[in-house]
């Protein structure tokens, strides 16, 4: 297949990504536009922009749920009983009644919990599209390894990077956020039902900082942005 | 030749009242800085306190240690933002230090030509020379203590409760400035409103 070995300084082609959210800006296809493992580089490289936007969107919500679950909590222990007695919801739609001896919690306590698990499920989707986005690069990488009798291309699909790089960088990105998401979930089992203050406060912190999320994050996703042309 | 003194003051004493709102403004503008700097510690606190073998997330061995670190970085960037609203303070105290020199310098000029009697004269509507010459000295004194207490602040920062409770109260406290501002404005009104119509 026929590929150009450089970017073109001004590449048009139609949105392609199907995540929700903010999309990176796309312009109508000209006569130019890329084709085949180029063009499935660049469109997954725009996919994981809007993915990992929509990420920081939905746990930018999830903190502020998680801050109210915490006040509430909070609240419940240095204030008196509020009149009401609510059941809380664990996972996936159990209803258990409060522990003995537990506090009587708010009424708004429970939507809260019910929003945190819609907003987990969300990142969790946000995952499986990431793991796609690797699946489907390791498929263009072994095209090529195929295509040029299992060594790599000697002209890079965009300006310098190999196509390896692109499936590198996507992995070391699903790596990050899959080690992310399951701390999401016990933040999500555990938060409604820790009555100590200093360890609700660590679950707030954790999800707001995302120990697993690193600085080069970031880096990585602009370099793939400006190297594909999307920057 | 007082005249040139009076010009002197007047720019001087405009700018002293204009510097006075802007360090207002610029120490206003760290309140939500510091309120960041205190929920940070206050992470940090419980971050730190939390045995981590009591929780589900003990099978996360490194995590005490990633989610310090990113606390401590975003504390860090709040530092720096900070810095820059100290540099803007500086700004006000060197702007007020040249301010003060320079009326200084026009006055030790031409003191001997204006004499004792004109510089200290005083009447029911305007301050003497010298009393003007008095107010803009502890202006400046006042600047260079609390630009001076503030960077000591940042320069021994550490990322404790205690410190950064300190830090924060320290830093929006701006002592007497504003009410000796605002009392050299009022004293200097008359004067600031001749000058401004000779102008």
């Amino acid at each position: 297949m026929a590929e150009t070995s450089k970017t073109p300084k001004k590449k048009r082609h139609s949105t392609s990504s199907t995540a929700s959210g903010d999309s990176v800006s796309k312009q109508s296809p000209k006569p130019t536009a890329l084709t085949g493992s180029s063009r499935k580089i660049k469109d997954h490289c725009a996919d994981w922009h809007n993915y990992i936007n929509k990420w920081d969107s939905i746990n930018d919500q999830g903190f502020q749920l998680v801050s109210s679950i915490a006040n509430c909590k909070i609240q419940a222990q240095s204030s008196e009983a509020p009149e009401k007695t609510v059941n809380v919801i664990t996972r996936e739609g159990d209803i258990n009644n409060l522990q003995e001896g537990s506090h009587k919690m708010p009424v708004e306590l429970n939507d809260y919990c019910t929003q945190l698990e819609t907003a987990y499920n969300s990142m969790s989707k946000l995952v499986k599209k990431m793991e796609i986005i690797c699946t489907n690069l390791k498929g263009v990488c072994d095209l090529e390894l195929h295509q040029n009798n299992g060594a790599w291309s000697d002209k890079p699909l965009f300006q310098t990077w190999p196509t390896k790089l692109f499936y590198d960088a996507s992995s070391e990105l699903l790596s990050m956020y899959k080690k992310e998401l399951p701390i999401k979930q016990i933040i999500l089992q555990e938060i409604a039902h820790t009555e100590d203050r200093d360890r609700l406060m660590f679950y707030v912190a954790t999800w707001l900082h995302q120990p697993y999320i690193e600085d080069n994050s970031k880096t990585l996703l602009e370099s793939m942005l400006v190297e594909t042309g999307h920057r | 030749m007082d005249i040139t003194i009076r010009k002197e003051l007047f720019k001087a004493l405009r700018t002293v009242d204009q510097d006075d709102k802007k360090w207002k403004e610029t120490v206003d503008a760290s309140a939500s800085h510091l309120s960041s700097m205190c929920n940070l510690c206050e992470q940090l606190r419980c971050c730190d306190k939390v045995n981590l073998e009591t929780t589900p997330l003990r099978s996360f061995a490194d995590i005490k240690d990633r989610l310090q670190y990113k606390i401590i970085y975003s504390l860090e960037i709040i530092v720096e933002k900070l810095r820059d609203n100290l540099k803007l303070l500086h700004d006000i105290q060197k702007r007020s230090n040249r301010n003060y020199r320079q009326c200084m310098e026009v006055y030790q000029s031409n003191a001997a030509q204006l004499g004792i009697d004109k510089v200290i004269e005083r009447s029911a509507t305007e301050p003497s020379i010298t009393d003007m010459l008095e107010w803009l000295y502890d202006i400046d004194r006042i600047l260079t203590l609390q630009y001076a207490k503030r960077k000591l602040l940042l320069d021994i920062v550490r990322y404790d409760q205690d410190y950064v409770d300190n830090l924060s109260k320290q830093w929006k406290d701006s002592g007497d400035l504003h009410s000796l501002v605002g009392n050299v404005m009022a004293h200097t009104c008359f004067f600031m409103a001749e000058e401004d119509d000779t102008r």
